[in-house]
């Protein structure tokens, strides 16, 4: 029996390796709802501890926009035991790596250590969880920061502005009108009282999920988790807020913007469903279609063909309750704007007149399979995708099935999908000119 | 016994209704945690560096094999490892020749071999020194056989040619308005200048001069198995690796590549500043910066590598904490030594708001100094090393590390077991080679601060660091930028000329004009006269007398030009330069398009503006006074018979009042030597216009 059992396991041995194996986790809730999510991989003596909290920047009011970010540079200042200044250098010292982003949705904060600082990473989040230290010198200290960070990322770059303002036209009235950096009137604004009112509401262990990868014991990692994290008290629940968007004013939804630039540039968003939706997954797709390598539609006709432009892009940003296909394309020297918008446009009506073909479609699913493959490479991705996928779609076994998802979509699919989204109403335009273009104010 | 056992039941007790109670008010804070100790870790794990196998090809080129199997993906790299090329006046020829590699082979033209690389969802990217490539594991003989088909089969199409230096011109377009691509363009031309392969520019001129043949001779002389290396990562064994390099790389031939380039160490005694002026500049781009001798296999380098984690390493370096944490001057301030046998640099680098700027680089300044002065102590030289060994360790979850560091000890002569000792010889190092090495490559002989941002703002307060010296995008000389007083325009430098002849609206109403003016030059008498009726008639004759007499006549919409009384047949650009020239005051009529400010200059001792405008073709650019606001020259620049600029001033001097309208007096043409001096000798306002004139 063995022997003609061997080669039969060595086949399913060969025909497994060439899938990607399935990432193993366990998860459960603490009694104060903080949910903990726990990854097991011994390949290299690291651990990623991280926390996400469920609230970004559009849990916001208007008037205080930027404070989630804001409030997330706060949460590096120190905790009833941990000095200012030294939670950056704590976890240097260990060999760590530490960092935080703030998106429209969630907050997200993780340090990369070696295995045998699990402790320490636990004992550091919950600190940050439990008593941060939110005082003055720490605001206005970051208060200047963050507005170096705005300045450095977008007020001094070249087109950045188009992210605010892109959000702006496509979002009015809702907490997706700004942007996570927010205003800087809004940055002077912000008062400490504020801040710790948002850390009271905000910062719960029932709002949270603790996403740990790495080369943990999980036996003792849990125990950990409940001495560090078992004690913290649970908050009141957190509601995000349900966001209704009103249809875009056609006429409206076009800026013309006179920028530090050089090249034109143009930039189409059109709304899209939020990303749990199906539908969130064909408007990917087609963002695909439109700009994904050098044989897509877009960059084969536009910086191949006409030569038009220099670049062009198109991605989802895709966002918990809505999203945006965003186009962009920069104009060749002695090229227009004009051009630029007919040949997309163009390209867009495709999609909705024209169901894609076989070889088109087979290579978007060769395209899914390698992204596929390829994230979760590292125990610092896998940690947030798991607290990703538990907090958006209540299911962090999506790491291993969202595939499935992309896999049920159809041609057919994708052409009602553009049909349905890609519509004027939907549709906002930036037009990106050189300030020397900008007509006089005499 | 009795008693003690009593002892410990009420102590049990005790401790039962403490930790009840405890339970209960502190609602399940676990007791045992004490918040206030800082966990200590367990027990270390040791590092496991994966191995690398290696092979060699017949022709030379060197494999690099690391199998890794938790993903069913593969990598390769392939490194053609050369020294830096001279490139002269053609700066930008080894992007360009990268960029050919992709736009087709001989087998295969551009968009099939996107649509193959798109189908497989696998990314290659070609470049002039090497190539990459990644995709999955089933695709790894496609992936590599497109690779090497655009590797050694390019096929170099003069279309794809024209295409990329379009596509390069207009990237460069871009590139300048983005600071921090000004930045590195700055630094570079500055640390290493022109005669250095690290400081030839990219320029849309250099990109001019390229043919296609330089390509082809590039390629031709770079592009071999000699002294070039293929890592492979993934999930492929050695035995199928072997079978596909033969199979795809087995073929490849080309030249012995040249020998190394000498090692450049700089060469400034003295601290310098060098600003790009940035005028929509919200922050400054600080670079402090100099080459320094660092080849990579030098043993100083782990010494420097502690120096620099400490110095400005990340967020808990001495740069970060000072500028960011403790001043708030920035979102980032960090150093780096790059360690390069060609031209290695150090560089301190932070993005600051205008105002605080040169307040940053004084504290770079004092941490360079303070660092290379001063031992550092010993806590902060434990972080540095835990930070550096933790970074190690972190590395080592990318597979394609170990292949990185299997391709270093061969490209850089390294130790065989460098890496094995890599943390032996971290832990080793001392305080005291700290200040060595921080005093040898950070402070240096002379450091090259730059700047790119808002001169107006910050260049003043800069003197202090060393001699200014100022430079255009591409890090080109320049003089320095003019600063025009706030909310000055060219709309407005023209609207003060009018205000000071009496204003658009007194202007507008005079009804005609008759100026006669007469100049001698070497005893020959010159009478020019020009005649208005306003709105649309107007007269001016240039009357040189042995000569001749030109007239120039408009009548309505009707031009016409006359030689010594015979019409001059006319065509289109004539009409339009007589349109010009026979407007009494073209300032009436400027658009906002037409004009830019362009700088200050004195002009016979007084300051004056330089307003540049632009009609149809004609460029001129007129100088008016800043105090007064009248205007005080013309000129005009035209391209000579030997192809040099040559420029023609007119001077306006000697304002005074006729009739109530302020002209001037003298009207001066430098001719060589000489001046012309057209002096006016009869202005008639409102009145003495003979209408014959018009019918000439």
């Amino acid at each position: 029996m063995k022997q003609y059992l061997l080669p039969f396991a060595l086949l399913t041995g060969l025909s497994l390796s060439a899938q990607k194996k399935a990432i193993q986790f366990e998860e459960y809730t603490l009694d104060n709802g903080l949910h903990v999510i726990l990854h097991e991989d011994h390949t290299t003596p690291i651990v990623a501890v991280t926390v996400l909290y469920h609230v970004g920047s559009k849990n916001e009011v208007a008037g205080r926009t930027g404070f989630a970010h804001f409030f997330e540079h706060l949460l590096f200042e120190g905790s009833e035991n941990i000095g200012r200044g030294e939670y950056m250098k704590i976890i240097a010292k260990t060999g760590g790596a530490l960092n935080a982003n703030t998106t429209q949705d969630r907050t997200f904060y993780y340090e990369v250590l070696p295995s045998n600082q699990l402790e320490l990473g636990l004992w550091m989040e919950s600190e940050r969880m439990l008593h941060a230290k939110i005082n003055v010198e720490g605001v206005e200290t970051q208060r200047e920061v963050v507005k170096e960070e705005k300045r450095q990322r977008i007020d001094n770059q070249p087109y950045m502005s188009f992210q605010a303002k892109i959000f702006d036209h496509a979002f009015p009235g809702t907490p997706y009108e700004w942007v996570p950096i927010g205003s800087m009137d809004d940055l002077n604004a912000a008062q400490l009282s504020e801040f710790i009112d948002f850390y009271k509401k905000f910062y719960v262990p029932n709002n949270a999920t603790l996403s740990i990868a790495g080369d943990i014991d999980p036996k003792q990692a849990k125990k950990w988790i409940e001495m560090y994290f078992g004690g913290i008290p649970k908050g009141a629940p957190v509601v995000q807020p349900e966001l209704s968007i009103p249809p875009v004013n056609p006429g409206e939804n076009r800026e013309v913007v006179y920028d530090n630039i050089q090249l034109p540039g143009i930039f189409m968003g059109y709304r899209t469903p939020g990303q749990t939706e199906n539908d969130a997954y064909a408007v990917s797709m087609l963002a695909q279609v439109l700009a994904q390598g050098a044989s897509s539609r877009l960059y084969k006709r536009l910086v191949d063909e006409e030569q038009s432009a220099v670049t062009v892009v198109a991605f989802p940003y895709q966002l918990e309750k809505a999203g945006m296909l965003i186009s962009l394309a920069l104009a060749s020297q002695g090229h227009s704007i004009e051009e630029l918008e007919k040949s997309i446009l163009e390209e867009v009506e495709k999609l909705k007149s024209e169901p894609i073909g076989e070889r088109e479609f087979q290579k978007l699913q060769n395209q899914i399979e390698n992204g596929f493959v390829s994230s979760n490479s590292s125990m610092a991705g896998i940690a947030e995708s798991l607290a990703d996928y538990h907090t958006y779609y209540g299911d962090a076994n999506l790491i291993n099935t969202e595939i499935d998802r992309y896999r049920k979509i159809t041609p057919a699919d994708l052409q009602r999908v553009a049909q349905k989204y890609f519509v004027d109403a939907n549709k906002v335009v930036l037009e990106y000119r050189p300030n020397s273009e900008k007509p006089a104010e005499l | 016994m009795v008693k003690r056992i009593k002892n410990d039941r009420i102590q049990i007790m005790k401790n039962f209704f403490a930790s009840l109670a405890l339970a209960l008010f502190s609602l399940g804070l676990s007791a045992q945690v004490d918040r206030s100790v800082q966990p200590s870790a367990q027990k270390e794990k040791p590092l496991k560096i994966g191995k690398a196998e290696e092979f060699e090809l017949d022709n030379g080129l060197k494999v690099i094999v690391v199998t890794n199997k938790k993903l069913p993906r593969v990598n390769y790299r392939l490194v053609m490892n050369r020294k830096p090329y001279d490139l002269g006046d053609k700066a930008g020829l080894d992007e360009l020749l990268g960029g050919m590699l992709s736009e087709g082979t001989t087998t295969r033209t551009k968009a099939q071999l996107d649509e193959e690389i798109d189908f497989l969802g696998a990314q290659i990217n070609v470049s002039a020194n090497g190539a990459s490539a990644s995709g999955l594991s089933k695709s790894k003989e496609p992936i590599l056989a497109l690779m090497a088909d655009m590797m050694l089969r390019p096929a170099f199409s003069p279309e794809s040619f024209e295409k990329l230096v379009k596509q390069a011109k207009s990237g460069l377009d871009a590139e300048q308005e983005d600071p921090q691509a000004i930045s590195d363009k700055l630094s570079r031309s500055v640390v290493f200048g022109s005669k250095h392969p690290y400081g030839q520019i990219t320029t849309s001129e250099s990109i001019d001069r390229i043919q296609l043949e330089d390509i082809k001779a590039l390629y031709a002389r770079n592009t071999s198995p000699n002294e070039t290396y293929l890592a492979i990562v993934g999930d492929i064994s050695k035995k199928e690796a072997k079978k596909l390099v033969e199979k795809y790389f087995g073929n490849w031939s080309g030249p012995v590549v040249e020998q190394p380039f000498p090692m450049y160490t700089g060469g400034a005694k003295q601290n310098t500043v060098h600003i790009v002026n940035r005028e929509s500049s919200v922050q400054s781009n600080i670079n402090i910066t100099h080459a320094i001798a660092l080849p990579e296999e030098t043993d100083d380098h782990m010494a420097v590598r502690v120096m620099n984690q400490i110095l400005g390493g990340g967020s808990s370096g001495r740069l970060f904490q000072n500028l960011r944490e403790d001043k708030a001057y920035t979102y980032g301030a960090y150093s780096d030594v790059r360690a390069d046998r060609y031209g290695a640099e150090f560089s301190a680098t932070a993005e600051v708001r205008n105002e605080v700027t040169d307040s940053a680089i004084e504290q770079i300044m004092i941490e360079l100094r303070k660092i290379s002065e001063e031992p550092v102590s010993e806590d902060e030289l434990r972080l540095a090393k835990e930070s550096l060994k933790g970074a190690f360790g972190r590395s080592l979850e990318n597979p394609a590390t170990v292949a990185n560091f299997a391709l270093n000890v061969k490209r850089y002569n390294l130790a065989p077991d460098y890496y094995n000792n890599y943390l032996i010889k971290l832990e080793a190092i001392t305080a005291a080679d700290v200040q060595r090495v921080a005093k040898e490559y950070a402070t240096g002989s002379g450091l090259q601060i730059t700047a790119v941002g808002k001169a107006r703002d910050i260049a003043k307060k800069l003197e202090r660091f060393g001699p200014v010296s100022y430079y255009d995008f591409e890090g080109k000389p320049t003089d320095p930028p003019v600063e025009f007083p706030e909310g000055l325009t060219a709309e407005k430098v023209i609207e003060d000329y009018l205000l000071a002849l009496g204003g658009r609206q007194k202007l507008g109403a005079y009804k005609e004009l008759k100026l006669e003016r007469e100049a001698s030059i070497q005893g020959f008498s010159i009478k020019m006269t020009d005649a208005y009726v306003f709105p649309d008639k107007a007269y001016k004759s240039q009357d040189l007398g042995a000569f001749g007499k030109v007239e120039m006549i408009r009548k309505g919409s009707e031009y016409r030009m006359l030689q010594n009384g015979e019409a001059v047949p006319l065509e289109d650009a004539d009409r339009n330069d007589l349109k010009n020239q026979l407007q009494w005051l073209p300032e009436m009529n400027y658009t906002a398009a037409q004009l830019k400010l362009t700088g200050i200059q004195e002009v016979r001792g007084q300051k004056a503006y330089l307003v540049e405008i632009k009609t149809g073709e004609e460029t001129k650019v007129d100088f008016f006074d800043a105090t007064t606001g009248l205007k005080l020259r013309t000129q005009m620049s035209e391209t000579g018979p030997d192809g040099k600029d040559m420029v023609q001033n007119i001077d306006y001097l000697d304002y005074k009042l006729y009739d109530g309208l302020l002209l001037p007096e003298l009207i001066a043409v430098p001719m060589g030597p000489m001046n012309a001096e057209l002096k006016l000798t009869k202005a008639s306002v409102n009145k003495g216009v003979d209408r014959k004139v018009f019918d000439r």
